[in-house]
């Protein structure tokens, strides 16, 4: 499904250029959920931003589903993202004047072809109760608690059912119970064949992916069961 | 087809959203905009109206704008053709010009030459007293001194052109009823000639009592006038108006148009009438090659003025416009630099740049809009206040409705405004980088 090849990436900014990522591999099949730990500024966010077509890779080559994307057009990759990859973030980036509807609308509404209103709105409604909160459809995020919010940004990501959910620090904002229900919304998405990638921190959230990395230097190691029961829960 | 339009709903959709959003910002840039906008509808309202006010002036003397005019040679026989091809025509109307006195008979008049009354006297118009204009056949007048130079003494008597009309002219010259009412051309001819005057004849008539007798030039007597109405013809000089056969009972064929000659007033379409009457001259013995048709181009006339006028008033409105723009850009910058989190999202969800540019600009474009409907319904209201007002001192602005033109510009000036302004905001909401929300 992913196949990562020798991924380079430097970030320029105003200080001296970092190299993040160096000659990463990474091959992920379909329907299979992992986990990136790392410690912070160890280039999680980079690695998940070049496979969601965010940015560039300065070297290597990104191949999905076969198809070379490593230098796709921002025209096309915009389309992809757009069918292919669904985002969960540590804010929720929820626009406050939209409804939970709305909000969830977003992804359908964004120039990728056109939906009548009534199947957007089937969509949008289906994708809120695979996340539990149909019943929020039209409750502003004002009125909403963070794990609800977090999970109408998981019904965003979900709504066009893609093939690839990238979630950066999901639960990075929410308890410790309200997190884990949203890794469970996640996880649940891999049984129709979605790939799940999850950056976090938590330690009881990586373990219940079905493989865990850890980035460090810029590159990706394999941490075994052996690595992670060594971890304090 | 079905990508472009998915776009436009999208950009339609999303820009409604944030205008409803930020409706204190939206009504900030309507408030910026309004006076520019405001100033293109008033210009080109404004234009429209002196337009249409230049235009009904010019018309009153030149004719009205399309009309087939033809000056025609005097003649016994080509002044009967004339009266046999316009009767009883409505497309098409023969006008002789002659003159005459209203008043006590043998005394000079008191505007001698038929002047202005507030330009008569020694030195205005017309012939000296002891001299006295004479006309010849084919119109050429020249002055002849009396017999013995003898000089009449002045009397109570009013000298004034006299317009003999073998239809209603108004539909050529759209003379505008003062008072009483315009000639009947229906009825049969009356011995007592109809006649209606000019606001100056009706000025002088007003100012001096006179007997109503009537010498006609080359009249076989006279005739006892009765005046049924006023217009204004657009004349400084005082005229009057008659039905071309009741001024026939008293004035032979020959000489009715001794006096400024016979003219062609023809609607566009009466080609046949054109055809019959250079048929008829021709075979009476004119020069057929002196009988010229010209179109009356009034607006022509009174264009390149205008437009001068026009660009002018428009050039300081787009300053004005310009103002407004500057506002909107400012309120679009800062509410982009508000949404930059927004505008990385959407793009993180398959938002193509070029759609992120379209809501920015459909936002302004929309706000142009509503600041063009607001300007529109202001500046149509006013004028409606404006005419019922000034109604009455300005006659071309009775009835006058509001000019689509002028919408159509406020309409265009909305968008135009919004797209300028929109444009520096909706090119930054392009290029935010799809990496802010993963660094927020």
């Amino acid at each position: 499904m992913i196949e990562l090849a020798g991924i380079s990436k430097t970030l320029k900014g105003q200080q001296e250029p970092r190299t993040v990522l160096s000659e990463v591999d990474l091959n992920v099949a379909a329907g299979e959920s992992l986990a990136v730990l790392g410690r912070s500024g160890s280039g999680k966010s980079t690695l998940l931003s070049l496979i969601g077509l965010f940015d560039r890779a300065d070297g290597g080559t990104y191949h999905l589903d076969g198809r070379d994307i490593t230098r796709l057009p921002e025209r096309k990759a915009a389309a992809l993202r757009s069918a292919d990859f669904g985002f969960v973030f540590q804010r929720f980036f929820l626009l406050k004047h939209l409804t939970a509807a709305q909000n969830v609308a977003m992804a359908l509404v964004n120039g990728q072809g056109w939906l009548p209103r009534r199947h957007r709105r089937a969509q949008v409604m289906a994708a809120l109760d695979q996340v539990g909160i149909a019943h929020l459809a039209k409750n502003k995020p004002a009125r909403l608690s963070g794990g609800e919010q977090q999970r109408v940004a998981v019904a965003r990501a979900l709504v066009r059912q893609p093939k690839v959910l990238l979630a950066d620090e999901p639960t990075g904002a929410l308890d410790t119970e309200t997190g884990d229900l949203v890794i469970d919304v996640l996880h649940d998405a891999t049984a129709r064949g979605c790939v799940l990638i999850l950056v976090t921190h938590d330690w009881d959230h990586a373990r219940r992916m079905g493989r865990v990395l850890r980035l460090d230097g810029g590159a990706l190691h394999p941490m075994s069961e052996r690595d992670l029961a060594g971890v304090p829960a | 087809m079905m990508r472009l339009s998915g776009r436009f709903r999208s950009a339609l959709i999303i820009g409604g959203q944030g205008i409803r959003a930020r409706k204190t910002r939206t009504l900030l840039s309507i408030i910026s905009l309004f006076l520019g906008v405001l100033a293109v509808v008033v210009v080109q309202a404004g234009a429209e109206a002196a337009n249409r006010s230049a235009l009904a002036n010019i018309e009153l003397t030149m004719g009205k704008d399309g009309t087939l005019q033809m000056y025609l040679p005097v003649g016994p026989d080509s002044v009967q053709a004339v009266l046999d091809t316009f009767d009883g025509r409505t497309d098409a109307v023969a006008v002789f010009g002659s003159h005459a006195v209203i008043g006590e008979p043998g005394v000079a008049p008191i505007n001698p030459g038929g002047s202005p009354f507030d330009q008569a006297g020694p030195g205005g118009w017309g012939p000296p007293p002891d001299s006295y204009m004479i006309c010849d056949k084919s119109g050429v007048c020249h002055m002849e001194k009396r017999p013995g130079g003898e000089q009449p003494p002045t009397g109570q008597a009013i000298e004034l052109g006299l317009t003999a009309l073998t239809g209603d002219v108004r539909p050529f010259r759209p003379y505008r009823l003062q008072s009483g009412q315009w000639l009947d051309f229906s009825g049969p001819p009356s011995l007592s000639p109809r006649i209606v005057v000019n606001k100056e004849a009706a000025k002088g008539f007003s100012q001096y009592q006179v007997p109503a007798q009537m010498r006609i030039d080359n009249g076989k007597a006279d005739a006892t006038p009765r005046i049924v109405g006023v217009v204004d013809d657009g004349m400084g000089q005082p005229m009057a108006y008659v039905r071309s056969d009741e001024l026939l009972n008293w004035v032979p064929a020959a000489t009715v148009a001794n006096f400024g000659g016979v003219q062609a007033l023809l609607s566009p379409d009466a080609t046949d009438v054109a055809r019959t009457l250079r048929a008829k001259l021709t075979a009476s013995g004119v020069d057929a090659a002196s009988i010229r048709p010209e179109v009356i181009q009034a607006r022509q006339a009174i264009a390149g003025e205008l437009a001068l006028y026009r660009w002018v008033f428009l050039g300081i409105a787009s300053l004005v416009l310009l103002v407004g723009v500057a506002g909107i850009l400012n309120v679009g910058l800062a509410t982009v630099g508000e949404r930059v989190e927004e505008f990385a999202l959407r793009r993180a969800v398959g938002t193509p740049r070029s759609l992120l540019a379209g809501i920015v600009l459909a936002e302004t474009m929309l706000t142009g809009l509503f600041t063009a409907a607001a300007a529109i319904g202001v500046a149509a209201l006013c004028l409606r206040v404006v005419a019922s007002v000034l109604g009455g001192r300005f006659g071309f602005l009775q009835g006058m409705q509001f000019p689509w033109q002028a919408g159509i510009a406020g309409i265009v000036a909305g968008l135009v405004a919004g797209l300028l302004g929109g444009f520096v905001p909706a090119l930054r909401a392009a290029r935010i980088p799809i990496a802010t929300v993963m660094r927020a």
